[in-house]
């Protein structure tokens, strides 16, 4: 029994290792190349260690890129759109799922139409909008819509979480004279909290990708966020490879960083809390 | 504790508030409305009333360098006049769909790039300035310094905008397979330029597979090839335009009423440039209908030998430092050309359209942006900037710029061998060309003959076709 | 009136509207007004700047007769989800299960499948291109090292989609986080249960595992139709949509209408049809969902 184990076990690492090396290889091309002079990037065959190693990508491309202050105001439209995400989403979906009050299906359907509409359409109707009330080249069109609700999505998601909680927990705390919030934060927010950590992954790297809303909302350079000033390496007539391969690895490394540190305690969060039962 | 989670909650609520407000609040000065309010605000202090130009454009960080010092330098030498250089990033529809935005709600440019075949849609609707109706009004300029052909029509008589440069195509080659091949360099003179035999001779000369063999050569492994000859892009048609064109045939026919591809020698032309694949395996296959492999890098690498583009790749070439040249196209039955760039266009909703004027002048003016045409990105529209005097400023002794680049690419405006693409001449064109490129394409992947391709070009861009812009697009018709 | 009285009286439905209300909002200004919009536009000949001309349904008629492209369009994207979805799920669900079991460095190994979803789509995008480049791409330089037979990925018409949908899985983070909390909510009593009735892993996965994992493969399959509909950077950046239109999805296509030829109005027509589409296949995954999806408390929408 206990040797069985061991080695499936072993083909277990087996295989994650394997499917690691092969599912980390684009990033290992995106470094490589952001080392690499503009020329051999395109030689053949490929070059898999750059060869002169040089730094110019970054140094130079990072010029033209005022990235710490990109990198700040970033961090500053994701924290607003994440505190809002996650607080709006959870209460809203609380109320899609574990209340009952009349219309509840109906609205609910209703906002889960919104994800199917191409952002394409909405796009220039929503900055006509925002013009009216002055919002243009300022954060609040990115921010607002987190404290909304945070996007269909979300509440989707988090509502398929909610469901699965047993109703018992409501029942026994309504009996102990818990108001509806207070059954929202003490007792179902600990519960979800694997679905939280969830929704605050993807609204994180939603908004840190995001290019179209702020493309089409931020007009001074001092505003621009990450993903814009990757996008000023692509010219009208040439793009500048590997400066952009440098952005997007100084772009991504910090992120990864947090990730891989956070990514511990986060695991730790869910085991710890885990539903039990 | 219930009670200081909600302190934390409102004090988070309060921190968004605030700072976005305060964005909002601090900088409303530059928010984009350039074209209304702004002014007003502007004058407050000074004797004069500054006037505030939004100016938008997109480009890489190159361009977006030089732009920024070219405005820079304007606004020191205009002092009644600030212009806001919004450099727009996209990889290209992206600038349209912000400008779309900013227009529908009236917070556009006064000036700006555009997409030229949404211009064309935005200049019936009126919202741009007609060129000449400015250049009328102005008594120090008139349409006779421009180069030939660089005027974008909508209407009869009227323009919403000059090409922002101008972009013949030629052979551009690397030097050294030349040498090395003990192969002629390609012709710098007009009366030279190779039929097209001899430019696919020339091309077997330089393709070599892994052990050295040329495409003539018995052993020759087509599956292996180390240097091609040439890199043609296909999928473009503005070069297939050159080559119908040297061929004797165009896109629609002579009143426009539909296309012309049937044609012997239209066809004659598709299937030359498909056995240049196929045939003589002297041209990679085109991997990527958009940028890759970049021409450039190959030339400089060696992996072509030349390398069919236009004038901006210089700045590229100028970078990768190694030893180019620039000969002539090969032709079928004469030499032709082509003149084609994006426009630029003044907001007909801008309230200072002379400052607005004064800084499209600026523009086109090697003057204040000598870097943008000395470091070979753009070609001076201005006819006075091709002579000797000027000429010597961009166009020689530097990086960029070769000996062969006066003979082969500057004075194909001159000799009558260039003439405007179809962006320019053919309505429609951007709907004609995004139909019928797909549709090529089965023929440069070698999945469609030739008579399969052209039908399926007629049966779905055959009712597309809308015929000419109107005709007058020369300046020198302006002026009859 | 009796509604009204139901909710001044019930003190859950007033809590329930309360806490609902940043949602309803939100929803009624970002997508119930510009929807509205869009309908409008929809029926209207509009280049986004001038003013819109009504003309009835002629958009909706011209897409669905004349226009051969938009038909193409909407094929090509069925194409890619009938490839792509399944995929998506069948492999992030694996790799989930791999990383739910009680392995070293679990942490480390979520993050590394993780990563792959923070990168920008653009950047994304460009490395696919360069490694799956026919000529000069280390996938086709790898293949002919090992003599096998070498493939245009990218830019043949057979090709495309199916690479597409390769690609797609690496960017399947958000699949698999969904999977993996779900997981994370399997009690381990329940195996334990199973392990004392002599059942084998086999028997553990399929009376527990799937059975319980049906709400996130419900959601994740929701989910993965409706992304399908929105694809659009992959083709944008690496094929504009060829070879010979065998990648031109639905939304490229809109995009091309609004912001090349300046048809606003025919694009918020593509865009309703869409809506349309993916509303229906919505309702019917739903309709389904009460055959196979299981959900412990019973009260479902």
């Amino acid at each position: 029994m206990r040797k069985q184990k061991i080695v499936s076990h072993g083909i277990l690492y087996f295989i994650a290792v394997l499917c690691l090396v092969v599912w980390m290889f684009p990033f290992y091309w995106i470094l490589r190349t952001s080392f690499m002079e503009y020329r051999q990037i395109q030689a053949y065959p490929p070059a898999w260690f750059p060869s002169p190693f040089i730094v110019t990508n970054y140094t130079q491309g990072l010029q033209y890129f005022d990235f710490p202050r990109y990198y700040m105001n970033t961090i500053f439209v994701v924290g607003v759109c994440l505190m809002g995400t996650l607080f709006t989403s959870t209460l809203c979906s609380y109320a899609f799922s574990r209340l009952r009050w009349p219309g509840r299906e109906k609205i609910f359907s209703l906002i889960l139409t919104s994800m199917m509409l191409p952002t394409a359409v909405t796009l220039i109707p929503t900055f006509i909008g925002w013009t009216a009330v002055g919002g243009v080249n300022t954060y609040l069109p990115l921010t607002v819509p987190s404290w909304l609700g945070g996007g269909a999505f979300f509440i989707f998601l988090l509502r398929q979480f909610y469901l699965t909680i047993p109703r018992e927990y409501d029942e026994a705390a309504l009996v102990d004279g818990a108001g509806y919030f207070t059954i929202y934060w003490k007792i179902m927010l600990p519960m979800i909290k694997p679905a939280l950590i969830s929704v605050g992954m993807f609204c994180f790297v939603n908004n840190w990708n995001d290019f179209m809303n702020p493309l089409v909302y931020l007009s001074d350079d001092s505003k621009f966020t990450i993903s814009l000033g990757l996008r000023s390496f692509m010219g009208m007539y040439n793009t500048e490879w590997g400066y952009m391969m440098a952005a997007t690895a100084t772009a991504v490394i910090p992120v990864l960083t947090v990730f891989l540190i956070g990514q511990k305690y986060i695991v730790e969060g869910v085991v710890m809390t885990g539903l039990k039962g | 504790m219930k009670g200081k989670k909600w302190v934390a909650a409102l004090l988070a609520i309060c921190l968004l508030m605030g700072a976005a407000f305060g964005c909002s609040n601090g900088e409303t000065a530059s928010v984009p409305s350039g074209s209304e309010g702004s002014s007003e605000e502007g004058g407050s202090g000074e004797t004069g009333e500054t006037v505030h130009l939004l100016y938008t454009y997109w480009g890489s960080s190159f361009e977006k360098e030089a732009q920024a010092q070219a405005i820079e330098a304007f606004n020191e030498a205009n002092p009644g006049i600030e212009v806001e250089a919004l450099h727009i990033p996209s990889s290209g529809s992206e600038y349209t769909a912000k400008l779309t935005a900013m227009t529908a709600s009236g917070t556009n440019p006064d000036i700006g790039y555009m997409d030229v075949s949404t211009a064309f849609v935005w200049a019936q609707e009126g919202q741009f300035w007609d060129i000449f109706e400015l250049i009328d009004q102005d008594p120090d300029w008139s349409a006779d310094r421009y180069v030939d052909d660089i005027f974008y029509m909508y209407d009869e008589g009227k323009s919403f905008g000059t090409t922002s440069s101008i972009n013949p195509r030629a052979i551009f080659y690397n030097t050294e397979c030349f040498t090395e091949a003990g192969v002629e360099l390609p012709p710098t003179d007009l009366e030279d330029s190779w039929t097209w035999d001899e430019f696919v001779e020339v091309a077997k000369q330089l393709t070599f597979d892994a052990n050295g063999n040329t495409p003539d050569s018995p052993d020759f492994d087509p599956t292996n090839i180390t240097q091609y000859g040439v890199y043609l892009n296909p999928d473009d048609l503005i070069v297939l335009g050159i080559l119908w064109d040297s061929n004797g045939t165009d896109l629609l026919t002579e009143d426009g009423s539909e296309l012309a591809l049937s044609s012997p020698e239209a066809k004659e032309v598709l299937q030359e440039v498909h056995d240049l694949i196929y045939v003589h395996h002297v041209c990679p296959i085109p991997n990527d209908f958009s940028q890759m492999p970049d021409g450039t890098t190959w030339l400089a690498n060696k992996q072509c030998a030349m390398f069919i583009s236009g004038q901006w790749i210089l700045l590229d070439l100028a970078k990768l430092g190694f030893d180019y040249g620039i000969g002539q196209l090969p032709m079928f039955d004469e030499p032709r050309n082509v003149k084609d760039a994006g426009v630029r266009v003044i907001f007909k909703n801008t309230e200072h359209p002379e400052e607005a004027w004064e800084l499209y002048k600026y523009l086109a003016n090697p003057e204040g942006a000598m870097a943008l045409y000395a470091d070979g990105l753009w070609m001076p529209t201005l006819r006075e900037w091709y002579d000797d005097e000027h000429f010597a400023q961009w166009g020689e002794n530097n990086a960029a710029h070769p000996e062969s680049y006066k003979p082969v690419i500057a004075d194909s405006l001159f000799n009558g061998s260039a003439t405007p693409s179809y962006t320019l001449r053919i309505a429609n064109y951007a709907e004609l060309n995004n139909t019928i490129r797909p549709v090529l394409q089965q023929l440069w992947l070698d999945s469609a003959s030739v008579d399969d391709v052209v039908d399926q070009v007629y049966s779905q861009a055959g009712s597309l076709v809308q015929g000419y812009n109107p005709d007058n697009y020369h300046a020198s018709h302006y002026r009859e | 009136m009796k509604t009204i009285q139901v909710f001044l009286k019930s003190k859950e439905a007033r809590a329930g509207l309360l806490f609902a209300l940043p949602a309803i909002l939100g929803f009624a200004i970002f997508t119930l007004g510009p929807m509205i919009a869009s309908a409008f536009f929809s029926l209207t000949e509009y280049n986004g700047v001038g003013s819109p001309d009504f003309i009835g349904f002629e958009n909706y008629q011209v897409l669905f007769t004349t226009d051969p492209a938009f038909k193409n369009s909407l094929l090509v994207t069925l194409q890619y989800i009938v490839m792509s979805v399944p995929l998506n799920i069948v492999v992030s669900f694996l790799i989930a299960f791999l990383l739910s079991q009680n392995i070293r460095c679990r942490g480390f190994f979520r993050a590394a499948y993780y990563m792959p979803t923070i990168v920008p789509l653009v950047a994304t995008s460009i490395v696919w291109k360069w490694l799956l480049d026919p000529q000069v791409g280390i996938a086709n330089y790898l293949l002919r090292l090992l003599g096998l037979p070498v493939s245009r990925f990218l830019f043949d018409e057979a090709t495309v989609l199916p690479s597409m949908a390769v690609m797609g899985i690496w960017q399947t983070g958000t699949t698999m986080l969904v999977f993996l909390a779900g997981f994370q909510g399997i009690s381990r009593e329940l195996y334990e249960a199973v392990e004392v009735d002599g059942g084998g892993a086999l028997r553990k996965f399929r009376s527990i595992t799937v059975p319980l994992m049906t709400p996130s493969i419900f959601f994740n399959l929701v989910i993965g139709l409706i992304n399908g509909f929105q694809t659009f950077t992959q083709a944008y950046i690496i094929t504009s949509g060829g070879p010979n239109n065998k990648s031109n999805f639905v939304i490229l296509q809109l995009y091309k209408e609004a912001f090349t030829y300046g048809r606003m109005g025919r694009a918020c027509a593509i865009a309703w049809i869409i809506f349309l589409i993916v509303v229906a296949l919505t309702i019917l995954n739903f309709r389904l969902s009460n055959k196979w999806v299981y959900y412990e408390s019973g009260d479902r929408g």
